[in-house]
């Protein structure tokens, strides 16, 4: 695990990957996309990883790795995470859980950064990644009917998001964020979800109201300088 | 026979999962220790932000273990976990004398909280490997824990990573937490 820690970003969507693919549910003909998804990126990173001289030896994927080093996979990597997301599409809230609690970890780790597009680079409109994965994190959640470990993943993965200092999310996405806790804090049935739910909002509230002061202070002095110079 | 028809009464009946907290000043080892009662090994870490949660099977009991950041400033957030809370691992660095006062008011602050009335407490005095760790009668001692009234607790020592003590702990609390 030690070998090459610029590889750790690949060896970890390796092992979620895996971890995807061995949930018996993934076996069920109509998850045949999301196999196939799957494995068609597992080859590939396999690819890479044997560029890199890294070994692709079993590592137990409920293991966090280490963050990227600074010649990590910053690419963008839509191919990626295509299978995360079809796992999140999926029927199957032992999959969407599971996918959840890689892209959560992803997050956490640093594995993500604001600087990795789903589109191909030097595409102009180019969404970026952790805006485009934090819309299918929300999208996990229908109504009070959602599995309640899948609710409780959603909650942990936007609470990661709207807190990481490496892939900060903003305004439209930050919104749909706050909003998905705040519809499963008002409608879940499941009292530790509610629990969490509030506890996540409090959290990312403060989180927001710090960034925004942050913010502001130096447009007040800038304002403040203007007002000096017109009277001047 | 009885074994039997106990698990499938509590397949059928769902044997409810106990609510375990880990807290303590960041650094103290809560999320090595998370991981090593779940996967029984050492993970990498890094600083708690906001939660891991993880379902954690001992002796039969099911216990849904909630890890929090101990960073000063998202213990502030602690509170928000706390209802329905049956026990508390409360995690101390153990060479960390420094901040040992910090830790206990912490602590006391805690304990203090209406919502965790009932919550068994369990202190792992962590780091035990590192040189110069205090034993766990100096960190209770540091603690104040012979002064707690109307609670069930105990201390054990434990490093996390050698993965030392810890099963210990553990029969306590599911002791604790079955004849509550
Ligand atoms: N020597 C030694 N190191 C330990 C032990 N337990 C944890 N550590 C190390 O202490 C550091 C912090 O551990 P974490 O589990 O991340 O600490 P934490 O309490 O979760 O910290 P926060 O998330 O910031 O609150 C890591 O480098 C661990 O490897 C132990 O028993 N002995
Ligand atoms: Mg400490
Ligand atoms: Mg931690
Ligand atoms: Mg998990
Ligand atoms: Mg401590």
């Amino acid at each position: 695990m030690a070998d090459d820690p610029n590889a750790s970003t690949e060896k970890f969507l390796l092992h979620s990957l895996e971890k995807i693919l061995a949930e018996k549910d993934v076996k069920k003909s109509a998850n045949a996309p999301l196999r196939e998804a799957c494995q068609q990126a597992l080859d590939s990173l396999k690819n890479e990883l044997k560029h890199k001289g890294a070994s692709t030896a079993k590592v137990d994927p409920n293991r966090p790795l280490p963050p990227p080093g600074a010649s990590g996979m910053r690419v963008s990597s839509e191919k990626y995470f295509k299978p995360f997301k079809m796992a999140c599409e999926s029927r199957s809230p032992k999959v969407v859980r599971t996918a959840l609690d890689s892209l959560q970890k992803l997050m956490a780790y640093g594995h993500i950064t604001g600087t990795m597009y789903a589109e191909l680079e030097g595409l102009p409109d180019a969404q970026r990644l952790v805006d485009s994965l934090v819309e299918t994190v929300c999208n996990c959640f229908t109504n009070e009917t959602t599995d309640e470990g899948v609710q409780l993943q959603i909650l942990k993965a936007l609470l990661t998001a709207v807190t990481s200092t490496t892939c900060v999310v903003h305004e439209r996405t930050l919104l749909r964020a706050v909003r998905t806790c705040y519809n499963i804090y008002l409608t879940s049935k499941n009292l530790v979800n509610q629990t969490t739910a509030k506890a996540t909002l409090t959290q990312m509230i403060s989180v927001i109201f710090q960034r925004m002061e942050s913010v502001a202070q130096p447009q007040d002095q800038i304002e403040e300088e203007a007002m000096t110079e017109d009277a001047a | 026979m009885g074994g039997f028809f106990s698990s499938v009464f509590s397949r059928l009946f769902g044997e409810k999962e106990r609510r375990i907290l880990i807290l303590g000043l960041d650094g103290a080892g809560k999320t090595t220790i998370l991981y090593r009662l779940q996967v029984g090994e050492v993970v990498s870490t890094i600083p708690t932000i906001g939660f891991n949660v993880e379902t954690v099977t001992f002796k039969n009991l099911k216990f849904q273990v909630w890890d929090l950041g101990g960073q000063t400033s998202i213990r502030p957030y602690w509170r928000c976990y706390y209802s329905n809370t049956d026990a508390i691992i409360y995690v101390v660095d153990s060479s960390d004398k420094e901040r040992m006062g910090i830790s206990k008011s912490e602590l006391l602050s805690m304990l203090e909280e209406e919502e965790l009335k009932d919550a068994v407490l369990l202190v792992m005095a962590n780091k035990q490997d590192l040189p110069g760790a205090l034993s766990p009668a100096k960190v209770s001692e540091a603690l104040g824990l012979q002064a707690l009234r109307n609670r069930t607790w105990s201390i054990f020592k434990t490093s996390a990573t050698k993965g030392e003590g810890l099963n210990e702990a553990m029969e306590w609390l599911v002791e604790a937490v079955t004849s509550k």
